[in-house]
């Protein structure tokens, strides 16, 4: 218990930085993904393409070989990231490609009919847009966007295996230090449950709400 | 990129144990998969038929598993359970174990959602035709529910990138089931957009509008 009390403010260090970590990468999806995934709903082939072919191939790689290969592989070709860094720019890209999939998806679930009433009505492109396809495309959007924030922080636990102290790491130090593995996974698991619930709550909350 | 050399003939070098590797992670998938179904299946059924006082405990199972990540879940059943209990297993099994877990509490939720998809007038014709509750739940909820059309999981991309599809592009198998729960779906599956809802309200205000309506709903009908 005393070790655990000690441990406590290193740990909690760890939590920010996990949070640091998976705030950053979603927001910088979000500015990212948002407009490439409208391009890939609306735009023109030659744009859709690459951006589907992006999508497609980050997700499925799984993150760790993401996370690897933005810090050990992109110094082959001249960029050298630190890790932090390097973490960041990898959740981003991964998280980037979910966000696509769900702006896609949140439009093209729009009926047709919205569209072509809107037509009739006599709105121009970009006012057929602000008004009558974006406000419920972002009630689609919210919920699942909610639920892979969820998954970022998720894997923001993998950022460890790059040697950045988040959470995950702290916590291996300190059963490295007291070798009381099972109650100190127990507390971080608590911990990432307590940041993950009420965004997971959230979004089922929002889903019931909107779709 | 300047003085950096691709040099892809290690990669064929170590082709073998790249592909070994590739296998184990197949074995691995498909074993935890296996597991996992068997998992979620059951802990579906018991959620939605089973006793109440046990389905507390599975939706804590579901929301704690899938609220944490799993590299934690991985190390604490490897190194955290066998350093408190005297317990020794491999890390295969380990690892089976703790992804199977993993991949239930979500299938859990995917199935559940299926099996709530089932209409009721199915397992309520299953009971009139004189089916025990198991045959009724083997033989009339389980196989609809590979062919739900959106089991309504909570993988944001299948839930996101659905879209009402026509019965008619189905099998006649479906295209049964279709019949049977056309009136237990959900509006909006059945291709009933928020403007039509809207239009309805429109209609209540304005009894002119309505006649329309219904004229142009009765023309629809016809149509199909």
């Amino acid at each position: 218990m005393n070790t655990l009390l000690q441990a406590l403010p290193f740990l909690l260090d760890g939590l920010r930085l996990t949070l640091l970590v998976s705030a950053a990468s979603w927001r910088l999806s979000l500015v990212i993904g948002v407009p490439l995934g409208c391009v890939l709903g609306f735009g023109p082939l030659w744009a859709r393409v690459p951006i589907r072919i992006y999508a497609d191939f980050v997700r499925g790689v799984p993150i760790l070989v993401l996370l690897y290969f933005v810090y050990y592989g992109m110094p082959a070709a001249g960029v050298n990231l630190p890790s932090l860094a390097a973490a960041i720019v990898a959740l981003t890209a991964f998280k980037t490609a979910q966000v696509i999939e769900i702006t896609r998806g949140a439009f093209q679930s729009i009926p047709q009919g919205q569209t072509e009433a809107a037509k009739a009505i006599g709105l121009s492109l970009i006012d057929r847009f602000i008004y009558v396809l974006a406000p419920q495309a972002t009630r689609r959007f919210l919920p699942p966007f909610v639920n892979s924030v969820v998954d970022t922080v998720k894997g923001s636990s993998l950022v460890s295996l790059l040697g950045i102290v988040d959470l995950m790491l702290s916590l291996q130090q300190v059963i490295g230090r007291s070798y009381a593995a099972l109650p100190l996974y127990l507390i971080g698991a608590l911990m990432y449950f307590a940041i993950n619930f009420p965004l997971s709550a959230l979004s089922r909350r929002l889903e019931k709400r909107f779709i | 990129m300047t003085n950096y050399h691709f040099n892809f003939a290690i990669v064929w070098r170590y082709s073998g144990k790249l592909f070994e590797g590739l296998l184990l992670s197949i074995e691995l998938a498909a074993a935890t998969i296996a597991i996992g179904m068997l998992i979620g299946l059951t802990l579906a059924i018991i959620q939605m038929d089973g006793p109440k006082w046990a389905r507390p405990f599975i939706t804590a199972y579901v929301e704690f598993i899938r609220n944490v990540p799993l590299l934690l879940l991985v190390y604490l059943v490897f190194y955290g359970i066998p350093s408190a209990i005297d317990l020794q297993y491999d890390a295969v099994t380990s690892f089976v174990a703790t992804l199977s877990i993993y991949s239930g509490a979500y299938l859990v939720e995917v199935l559940r959602a299926g099996l709530e998809a089932v209409p009721r007038g199915l397992v309520e014709a299953g009971k009139a035709i004189g089916l025990t509750p198991e045959a009724c739940c083997c033989m009339c909820a389980c196989p609809r529910l590979s062919a739900s059309p959106c089991p309504r999981s909570r993988t944001p991309m299948s839930r996101c990138s659905r879209t009402p599809r026509s019965p008619r592009h189905r099998g006649s198998r479906t295209r049964l089931w279709h019949a049977l729960d056309r009136d237990a779906d959900l509006p909006h599956g059945r291709g009933l957009s928020p403007g039509h809802a809207d239009l309805s309200r429109h209609q209540l205000r304005h009894p002119a509008a309505a006649s329309a309506g219904r004229a142009a709903l009765r023309d629809c009908k016809v149509r199909r």
